[in-house]
């Protein structure tokens, strides 16, 4: 037993507060949260227990909460500086979420992805089925993986019957690179608001311009071929990292907002032209040698042993960031969110140099 | 005095199940399937799968080619495979501390693929197909195949030349195809339709065992307006020829999160009775939910034996001048790319008709539903999100500095 007088107010925390540790382990009763759209068990942590009160105050059993058990067990004990110390540690643990949140949840609505020209650019439309009512008219339309710079835009929200989620023709298979054989469609909430219903077509969208078709005897591939065409699949993650490394290259040097956006969506352009010559491979048994993309030549020769090293690199130089302590983590944060932070110190780019812009390749050439 | 033999239900979908002994006696195994080059796949259940009853899934562990040897890879039989971990785990235990109940444990959950039982030629599918390493380059896959009279084309879309098909299981699925198609871009989505394929409400006899996930069909295509998009247009003649059963038995929660957003859902709730592996003789009962639901289209992915898929979407009825009902009408340039004219016949300028095989696979209602997806820093530049970040990350940050408060409220913060 301790004798501690401060946690004699340890009363206070015997509140079964819902939907924290506590409440647990006062009430017995489990307790879960909402994470996004899960429910989640909170584990009941094996916390120390101590017994506490003396002959003037109740005895009870009481858990210590907080951070780190050793430095309030450093407060407990009165030792120099414990507040300090806490202070420090939460500080920290600020500061490192701050550090490490490389993308945040967004709420929206999923479904499979229906491509008609009869629905207007611009729009999508939302079967209600499942999740009615629809409070928002406008938001982001998102299909993955993001292989150009379209494949995420701002979408004007209406609802219609049944399931999926309907969006014009073009939009799908050349902005974004889809179809409807099974791709999904996201759209993240955006303008609160009232979403229009509209009607459903109910007959396919012929068009008789398309007649010269003519059938011809399937084009057999060897099995090497196929194989060929299996292996160039491997180079499509050698490629988005290579799209990755251009883009932060050329957002490190970008002035301003339009130009930062432009040096992404030209990586993600410049990728969406070697994603197709891969799928083509595919179809047609050719295959894509990885050594001859140019995506990102200009950054050193890429192999797939580079890029675990490159995405080591990234990886590592973010999570032990060469700080400038100086500026809050709120502003490292926002200036990471922005692109231009990649955890490699920026090239200053003066006056003269403004022309590197355009050509941003050439300032990384030693 | 005859001893009884008590074949699991979670089985029944399997060939001709013969048990066989295991080491370790944590699993209970039987054999499955036809036999290929003097090996048969393995399926497992758990030792206590008959005080388990719904949760028990069969873990199915196929003859497998792995990197070995003088020729550089060895055709592998499940069951030896299995012995030989336990063989070496023990020979290990002594020096070690390995510990041999395990080692078949991660055998068994690291090989073995887990078969829905819901899904009625998953099963038939899986226990006539050969596994190959990860480890072998792709480019390495034609000289094994040709060299143990494998099928390469019978592939997975999702892990390819991961799976070869045997020649029996290839001979009976060419029984619904015609000759001139393309074995490539055919086989691998048959091979989805019948692995993921949902039971019909009314079974194609004439298909035989391929007729429970697949109906015959009357299929137009025509030329479409606009971007190729793969859409499958469904007429209700087809809609009815196409409704199949989706059945689930999962716990409460699983029941909130995947299906109680489902339309004409028909379920019942119900305690589930089971005991802990090992743990005599607690009994626990866990809130469970047990039904079905149909799916039908539009609401579901249509996939034909022709290699044509596409998320379905309502049409009105149509006929043909003759008064043939059309069930479905599909873009002529999804055929061309699928190099599927042999299912076709042309009746007009623009207008090719075919019977062809359809059904349904388990994707589609239960799957439209409210979501948080991760927004990273290049979609959020790429669409322009009026988002900060650092609003998003308050409620972690009021947790921490919530915790300084709480100490501060204790007195905890001002002890010296």
């Amino acid at each position: 037993m301790f004798r501690l007088k401060p946690l004699q107010r340890l009363g206070a925390l015997a509140v079964p507060a819902p939907e924290t540790v506590l409440h647990e382990l006062v009430t017995g009763e489990p307790v879960t949260v909402p994470v996004g759209v899960h429910r989640v068990r909170v584990p009941k942590p094996n916390l120390p227990v101590v017994e506490i009160g003396d002959e003037q105050a109740p005895m009870m059993s009481a858990v210590v909460l907080g951070p780190p058990w050793s430095l309030l067990d450093d407060i407990v004990a009165g030792r120099p500086n414990a507040e300090l110390h806490l202070k420090r540690w939460l500080a920290a643990a600020i500061r490192r979420q701050y550090l490490l949140m490389s993308s945040y949840p967004a709420a929206g609505v999923m479904g499979f992805a229906k491509g008609d020209p009869r629905v207007p650019e611009g729009e999508v439309w939302i079967g209600d089925q499942g999740i009615a009512p629809i409070n928002y008219k406008s938001g982001v339309a998102i299909r993955y993986p993001i292989a150009s710079s379209t494949s995420a835009r701002w979408v004007h929200i209406r609802r219609c019957d049944g399931t999926g989620i309907w969006i014009n023709d073009r939009t799908l298979v050349v902005g974004m690179q889809g179809d409807s054989d099974g791709d999904l469609l996201f759209v993240i909430w955006g303008e609160p608001g009232t979403a229009e219903p509209v009607e459903l077509p109910d007959t396919p969208p012929v068009d008789f311009a398309h007649a010269l078709i003519t059938p011809s005897d399937p084009k057999i591939l060897t099995w090497t071929e196929q194989a060929r065409g299996h292996k160039a699949r491997e180079a499509v993650g050698l490629l988005t990292w290579e799209a990755w490394l251009l883009a932060r290259a050329n957002a490190d040097i970008a002035e301003h907002e339009e130009a930062l956006r432009q040096s992404w969506a030209d990586a993600y352009d410049r990728y969406t032209h070697y994603i197709e010559h891969v799928m083509d491979g595919r179809k047609t048994g050719q295959g894509f040698n990885p050594y001859q993309s140019t995506l990102a030549a200009e950054v050193g020769p890429l192999t797939r042993r580079s890029a675990q090293y490159g995405v080591q690199l990234m990886v590592g130089s973010r999570q032990n960031t060469p700080l400038n302590l100086l500026a809050s983590p709120e502003e490292i944060l926002r200036q990471y969110w922005s692109g231009r932070w990649t955890g490699v110190r920026p090239i200053q780019v003066t006056e003269a140099d403004t022309e590197l812009n355009t050509k941003p390749q050439e300032v990384l050439a030693p | 005095m005859t001893t009884e033999t008590v074949i699991p239900e979670a089985l029944t979908g399997f060939t001709d199940p013969q048990p066989v002994a295991l080491p370790g006696g944590r699993w209970v195994a039987w054999q499955v399937g036809p036999e290929f080059r003097g090996t048969r796949p393995l399926v497992l259940l758990p030792a206590d799968w008959q005080e388990r009853p719904h949760e028990v899934t069969p873990y199915l562990i196929p003859p497998k080619v792995i990197p070995r040897g003088s020729t550089g890879w060895a055709f592998t039989d499940p069951l030896r495979r299995l012995q030989l971990v336990w063989e070496d785990a023990t020979r290990r235990q002594e020096t070690t501390g390995a510990r041999p109940g395990r080692s078949v444990e991660e055998f068994v959950l690291s090989e073995g693929v887990p078969v829905d039982t819901y899904l009625p030629l998953q099963p038939w599918v899986l226990e006539r197909e050969i596994a190959i390493s990860d480890e072998f380059d792709r480019m390495q896959v034609p000289a094994i195949c040709e060299a143990l009279g494998l099928v390469m084309d019978w592939t997975s879309k999702s892990h390819p030349l991961r799976q070869a098909g045997t020649p029996a299981l290839v001979e009976a699925v060419s029984q619904v195809l015609p000759s001139r198609i393309r074995p490539d871009r055919t086989y691998r989505e048959l091979r989805s339709l019948l692995k993921n394929g949902l039971p019909l409400q009314r079974p194609d006899p004439e298909l035989g065992i391929l007729g429970q996930v697949m109906t015959r069909l009357v299929v137009a295509a025509v030329p479409f307006g606009g971007e190729r998009t793969d859409l499958v247009w469904v007429t209700p003649s087809g809609a009815e020829k196409l409704t199949a059963t989706r059945r689930f038995d999962v716990t409460e929660a699983d029941y909130e999160h995947s299906f109680r957003h489902v339309e004409h859902v028909h379920y019942e709730r119900y305690l589930r009775r089971e005991r802990e592996a090992y743990r005599m003789p607690l009994w626990r009962y866990t809130p469970a939910v047990r039904g079905w639901f149909k799916m039908k289209p539009p609401h579901v992915k249509v996939v034909t034996a022709a290699g044509i898929k596409g998320m379905g979407v309502h049409c009105l009825p149509l006929r043909t001048v003759d008064g043939t009902e059309i069930d479905m009408v599909v873009d002529a340039r999804s055929v061309e790319s699928k190099d599927a004219w042999a299912w076709f016949v042309q009746e007009d300028e623009n207008l090719w008709l075919g019977e062809i095989p359809a059904g349904v696979t388990d994707h589609g209602p239960h799957y439209h539903r409210r979501q948080a997806v991760s927004v990273r820093p290049e979609l959020h530049i790429l669409a322009q999100l009026p988002m900060d970040p650092v609003r998003q990350l308050q409620p972690e940050l009021m947790q921490l500095k919530g915790l300084l408060g709480m100490a501060h409220d204790l007195g905890l913060a001002e002890l010296r």
